[in-house]
């Protein structure tokens, strides 16, 4: 049963009956944008004209003018785009109202900027994102949990190919956001798009793909992880000391792979079998495996590996292994998911366990079996963080399993359990840290990504709960 | 007669789908126990939710000491005086006695410019409240958590008497007591009364209302049946107003040749739900289960599927004890289980209708040892949308997304798929739409009738377990009571054994 509209949606669910085509949508405010992008600050700053539109200076500088016109151009832009979506977005039905009017609010406020961060500019005092602040934040966010909302298909059942359909895929608004931010970041500094750069960021990400496809089968189940971090830390350490210390290099790069399945298999005993929440067990583990690793490493590096060793710098087809290892791990845990037997009871576990046992399916069984694989994934994660430099640090990157956690739930991977995908997660991977790359290339600390990510996974979970209520009070 | 502190009349209620109340009408004079009376979904849970106001009601008038009223929500009914104690309790474990009561309104005591909470004066307002109830023997610092249910709901009564209830309700207050918790709560009720409180008293046992009440209205179907005063009737007497009702679109039963015995359960007990049960069913037979909820119906299905642990007793599959320690044993012998609870138990509600259907038997659509083959799981959701007429655009629709009787549909898709020999239907219809009703009834016919499965069908409903079954079992206290043959049996003699002392009218 359709629910009885309420007197607050009245007047949207009129609007609905005559439904916009979206297609027009991104079409008007591309032109809005162009007129923005191009004549606007020439009207504003015509000494600045010639570096403002980059499409017409093919060899510019660096320099901190251009990166603040850039950074304003930014602004500008989506100030622009983000105030029209929240204007139209008032009469779309499919979105909440609260985020019609926050997402104006967002663009409103970045406009704002954008006309003070001109006359700032006169006093040659300017820096872009140090106050712009939150402002910018709120209206990315809401931009986000909006076209999540008008993505996820309602309504009529929308059929494969459908535009809806499409969008309600999260593997696809991901590779929206991906083009989005190619193009974006592009247009403010082409050296970003080069070739060399790309693949920096998919070589430097792939680990952390690897180890968020674990994470999403542990999450599917609707466990949590939180220990990955530590134990790629010190999976890094025992595979450097092993060769170190003149074990063979094949040893070095398996024994942290079974190790790391052990520990799957040891979480996994103490959640499915004693019940403990994963989310206790992880944070003691995390606690463990770090002191562990710092006792045992004393805080020093791992060096002196011989040059057999370096797996991650390997190449073949001049595309190189953590790439490689990437993509065709991607692909089977994909094909895996979707098409095993427990694969498919990963997804009935965490969509409704009791409903899974009583279909003779044995959760506790799957729930181990998803440690274990997250183990094995978390292994290969850490052999390819071991090979990818000279060193091998005594302490993981911080916040790792945050940032792994952060791409299985922007992936798609419902934290409640029962929804989510590998590909999902690899995409988001990917997002995440072209995003960190990306604030390097307009000139803005990559200690942002931290915002972002923050950003993203509230805005991803939040989109995912509204989606399920609405799916709650339709059903 | 005093003039009535509640009434109400021609009350109407309408939910998607379903028209629980017709016109009612019920009043409540001060100090007086009314009983209200009326198998499952007559419409009683609906009209206490109306008084407590937690449901508006569509048309109608309630009066207040004969002002006109209407409460927004469960707060204002409170205000008003007027408070539901539930079945499933509503008090926090983890807080003491005297909090509990308090909860929301605890005495507070300024500190300066703080208010605080006065501990001491709210222990003492709590003993004086619980001594008020003749409760001389409760801790009010103890945990409630650490309470057993007779004294949880003493504090829930003693809550209510915080809030000075005028009218205050019990849902089927004794349904989870012992005896002599049972004999206290009497009492208590008692003293409430001479108190001048109200009192509106739902119970399936018809010798509590008689003990108890003064006068007892009977629903039926969503319709006033009648007001008598408990001392002017006899049990008969409101049997034959609770019963009676009946369904629509009811398929009429096939005739079907009955076999050899395909399930045999004997002396199977799994305390408290689980009474030494014996019983057989046989290939193309029907056998309805009848009872009260809570008399142990599905708790021993769950255990015949091994949801639940036998403690002792055989089951016996095709003539041969089985051993079922796991749902996977049970399927593995042919035996399937629609579950009462399609939302928590039945369905995965984030997966489409293929996934769904292939749950319970991914072996048979599995490939190359491991891999799930899309191509036959979709002809077995083909199969299950064709034969019970689930309506879906496609297989590959979510389940979450379809009515609740087409969910039904697909639950039970789910389980003929693992083509049992057996499968134990709980309450099969419950909360579904008259027409996927009749479908669901019409599949079950045909089930038992051409494909001769043995069905045992769990339900609350007595025109469906009449309409449906060659013979009927009925459970009362986890113990099958009464047995009738389909043509012995009549809706008066079912309702008496679910509900009173066993009446030797055991047949068949």
């Amino acid at each position: 049963m359709t629910a009885v509209a309420t007197s607050k949606d009245g007047s949207k669910a009129e609007a609905a009956s005559s439904r916009t085509p979206i297609v027009f949508i991104p079409f008007v405010l591309g032109v809005v944008m162009l007129i923005g992008y191009f004549v606007l600050p020439f009207i504003n700053q015509p000494e600045l004209g010639a570096t403002t539109i980059p499409l017409l200076t093919a060899n510019r500088d660096n320099n901190e003018l251009d990166v603040i016109t850039n950074g304003l151009r930014l602004l500008w832009l989506s100030g622009v785009v983000v105030t029209a979506l929240g204007v139209w977005s008032i009469y779309e039905p499919r979105v909440d109202r609260t985020v019609s009017v926050l997402t104006v609010i967002g663009g409103i406020v970045a406009l704002t900027y954008y006309v003070i961060f001109y006359m700032d500019y006169r006093a040659e005092e300017a820096t872009f994102f140090s106050s712009i602040g939150i402002g910018f934040w709120v209206m990315i966010a809401a931009a986000v949990l909006m076209i999540v909302q008008v993505a996820v298909p309602r309504g009529q059942p929308a059929k494969h190919f459908e535009v809806q359909y499409m969008l309600g895929n999260q593997e696809t608004v991901l590779i929206l956001g991906i083009v989005a931010l190619l193009v974006i970041v592009g247009i403010t500094n082409p050296r970003f798009l080069a070739e060399r750069n790309l693949l920096d960021v998919l070589q430097g990400n792939a680990y952390i793909a690897v180890a968020a496809i674990g994470m999403s089968v542990v999450i599917v189940t609707g466990n949590i992880d939180i220990s990955v971090g530590s134990l790629i830390g010190l999976l890094a350490v025992i595979s450097g000391r092993l060769v170190v210390n003149g074990a063979p290099v094949i040893i070095a790069w398996t024994l942290p792979i079974l190790i790391g399945i052990g520990v799957g298999a040891f979480i996994g005993a103490l959640v499915a079998y004693l019940r403990v929440p994963s989310i206790v067990v992880t944070l003691g583990m995390l606690s463990i495996l770090k002191g562990i690793l710092i006792i045992w490493t004393n805080g020093e590096r791992v060096t002196g590996m011989p040059e057999a060793f370096f797996l991650a710098q390997q190449r073949y087809l001049g595309v190189s292994v953590p790439i490689w290892t990437m993509i065709i791990l991607t692909i089977l845990a994909a094909i895996w998911m979707r098409y095993s037997q427990l694969g498919r009871s990963l997804y009935a576990v965490g969509g409704n366990a009791e409903a899974a046992r009583l279909s003779g399916i044995s959760p506790r069984t799957v729930v181990l079996q998803a440690f274990m694989i997250n183990g094995l994934f978390t292994g290969v994660a850490a052999v390819l963080y071991a090979t990818q430099f000279q060193v091998i640090q005594a302490t993981p990157p911080p916040s790792l399993e945050l940032f792994i956690i952060t791409a299985a739930v922007v992936g798609g991977v419902s934290i409640l359990g029962g929804v989510g995908t590998a590909i999902g997660a690899t995409l988001a991977a990917i997002l995440l840290n072209m995003i960190r790359s990306a604030l390097v290339f307009i000139n803005v600390s990559p200690f942002w990504i931290q915002a972002v990510q923050g950003t993203l996974i509230l805005v991803t979970v939040l989109a995912d709960l509204l989606r399920r209520r609405r799916q709650r009070q339709r059903g | 007669m005093a003039d009535p502190i509640l009434q109400l009349q021609d009350v109407h209620k309408r939910f998607p789908g379903v028209h629980a109340l017709k016109g009612v009408q019920f009043d409540v004079l001060p100090s007086e126990v009314h009983a209200l009376l009326g198998e499952n979904g007559a419409g009683k849970s609906t009209l206490i939710k109306i008084i407590s106001g937690v449901h508006r009601p569509d048309s109608g008038e309630m009066y207040l000491e004969g002002q006109q009223t209407h409460f927004n929500n469960p707060r204002e009914a409170q205000q008003s005086g007027i408070t539901t104690i539930y079945q499933e309790l509503g008090l926090y474990p983890e807080l003491t006695v005297a909090e509990n009561i308090f909860m929301g309104h605890a005495p507070k005591r300024r500190i300066g410019p703080f208010e605080m909470v006065n501990w001491r004066h709210m222990e003492d307002r709590a003993l004086e409240l619980l001594a008020e109830l003749n409760i001389h023997d409760l801790d009010v610092r103890r945990k409630v958590g650490t309470l057993n249910v007779g004294n949880r709901q003493r504090v829930e009564i003693a809550k209510a008497l915080s809030l000075d209830a005028r009218i205050l309700i019990m849902d089927e207050p004794t349904a989870a007591l012992t005896e002599a918790d049972v004999e206290r709560l009497f009492n208590i009720v008692r003293l409430l009364r001479e108190r001048g409180v109200s009192i509106i008293y739902i119970s399936h046992r018809l010798q509590e209302v008689f003990e108890l009440a003064d006068r007892v209205t009977v629903l039926r179907d969503g319709e006033y049946v009648g007001t008598r005063p408990v001392a002017d009737t006899t049990e008969d007497q409101l049997i034959s107003m609770m019963v009676g009702r009946t369904i629509e679109n009811l398929f009429p039963k096939m005739d079907s040749e009955i076999g050899d015995v395909v399930l045999e359960v004997q002396n199977l007990v799994n305390e408290p739900t689980t009474r030494d049960v014996s019983f057989t069913l046989r290939a193309g037979e029907i056998v309805g289960m009848a009872g009260l909820v809570g008399s142990g119906r599905s708790e021993t299905a769950q255990v015949i599927f091994g949801m639940l642990p036998a403690q002792s007793g055989t089951v016996l599959v095709n003539g041969q004890p089985v051993k079922i320690n796991h749902p996977s044993d049970a399927i593995r012998h042919g035996i399937a289980y629609v579950p009462e609870d399609r939302s928590t138990q039945g369905l995965i509600r984030e997966m489409n209708i293929r996934e769904n259907t292939s749950m319970a038997v991914m072996d048979l659509v599995t490939a190359l040892g491991a891999f799930i083959n899309p191509g036959r799981e979709r002809a077995l959701a083909a199969d299950a949308i064709d034969q019970l007429g689930i309506r879906a655009y496609s297989t590959e629709q979510t389940a979450n997304k379809l009515s609740g009787g087409n969910q039904q549909k697909v639950v039970i898709g789910k389980w003929l798929s693992s083509n049992p020999r057996v499968i134990i239907m709980d309450e099969p219809t419950r909360g579904i739409d008259v027409g996927a009703k009749s479908e669901i009834h019409r599949r079950m016919s045909q089930l038992a009738a051409e494909q001769h499965l043995a069905i045992l069908m769990i339900s609350s409903e007595l025109p469906e377990v009449m309409g449906m079954s060659d013979r009927i079992l009925v459970m009362r206290e986890g113990r099958i009571v009464a047995e009738y043959s389909r043509e012995a049996a009549t809706q008066e003699d079912i309702a008496a054994a679910m509900m009173s002392e066993p009446t030797p009218q055991e047949a068949s």
